[in-house]
């Protein structure tokens, strides 16, 4: 490495060239291997189809009969004391706890995105497009998220409600 | 009168030193930095959900909600 009278380095250039490779692949497989254990089939015991739409989201519960309906945010002047400005909806949708959920995400319009962040679930809403996330949730409760990705001029206003429940 | 001596510097191999105790701290301190994190944060949060759910009621708290009134589906 500090040899001023070599002219000619190509087994050190080899040398310098092939272990950083190596270092690098050792580092990448596990971490694929992890990206898709990420995605493995955990057979979801529920699906529910979410579907973006200029300024609200539609959900469709068809595993057991067919129910479809909107949810739209509360405007300021509908809110009860108590509730969150820009985040509470007409309309929660209502998932189980314990058990693995699937959610077919797609819109109707434009690129919006579902995100219940305490949940760690983030999926685009691409029309022409069905993403699925799937997620296990442990504890009850009600879990806010806003619409992620800019759709034009109330994306700010198109929030998600879960209310989780046994 | 005879001018004081000083000894010789070390004149060669500076690089040479300098790289190999670069290299030698550098493999030293991140093995010990990734060892330090595992113990210190990503064992101590696993251990801390293992604890909150080895005894985690989900009734038990869906219930004290219920009766707070959060929930829209369930009174």
């Amino acid at each position: 490495l500090t040899n001023t009278s070599i002219t000619d380095a190509q087994e050190m250039e080899t040398i310098w060239t092939i272990l950083p490779a190596i270092i690098l692949i050792s580092i990448a497989l596990p971490s694929l291997r992890i990206l898709y254990l990420t995605d493995e089939i955990n057979d979801p015991s529920f699906t529910i189809k979410s579907i973006g739409h200029q300024w609200y989201w539609t959900y469709e519960y068809t595993d057991y009969g067919g129910l479809i309906f909107n949810s739209y945010m509360l405007p300021p002047l509908f809110l009860n004391p108590g509730d969150l400005r820009l985040l509470e909806v007409d309309n929660r949708v209502v998932l189980p706890i314990e058990a693995p959920v699937r959610m077919m995400i797609t819109s109707q319009d434009v690129l919006h995105s579902w995100t219940i962040p305490t949940l760690g679930l983030k999926t685009d809403a691409v029309p022409g497009r069905l993403n699925q996330t799937v997620f296990t949730a442990t504890r009850p409760g009600v879990y806010y998220g806003q619409c992620s990705e800019i759709c034009g001029a109330n994306h700010s206003f198109m929030p998600i409600v879960a209310e989780l429940i046994p | 009168m005879a001018p004081e001596v000083l000894p010789k510097p070390q004149m060669r191999g500076l690089l040479a030193r300098r790289l190999r105790f670069h290299m030698v701290t550098g493999f030293v301190l991140s093995l010990g930095v990734a060892a330090l994190y595992k113990v210190g944060v990503a064992d101590k949060r696993k251990k801390a959900y293992a604890d909150f759910y080895r005894n985690y009621d989900a009734m038990k708290d869906f219930e004290e909600m219920r009766k707070a009134g959060i929930f829209q589906s369930v009174k």
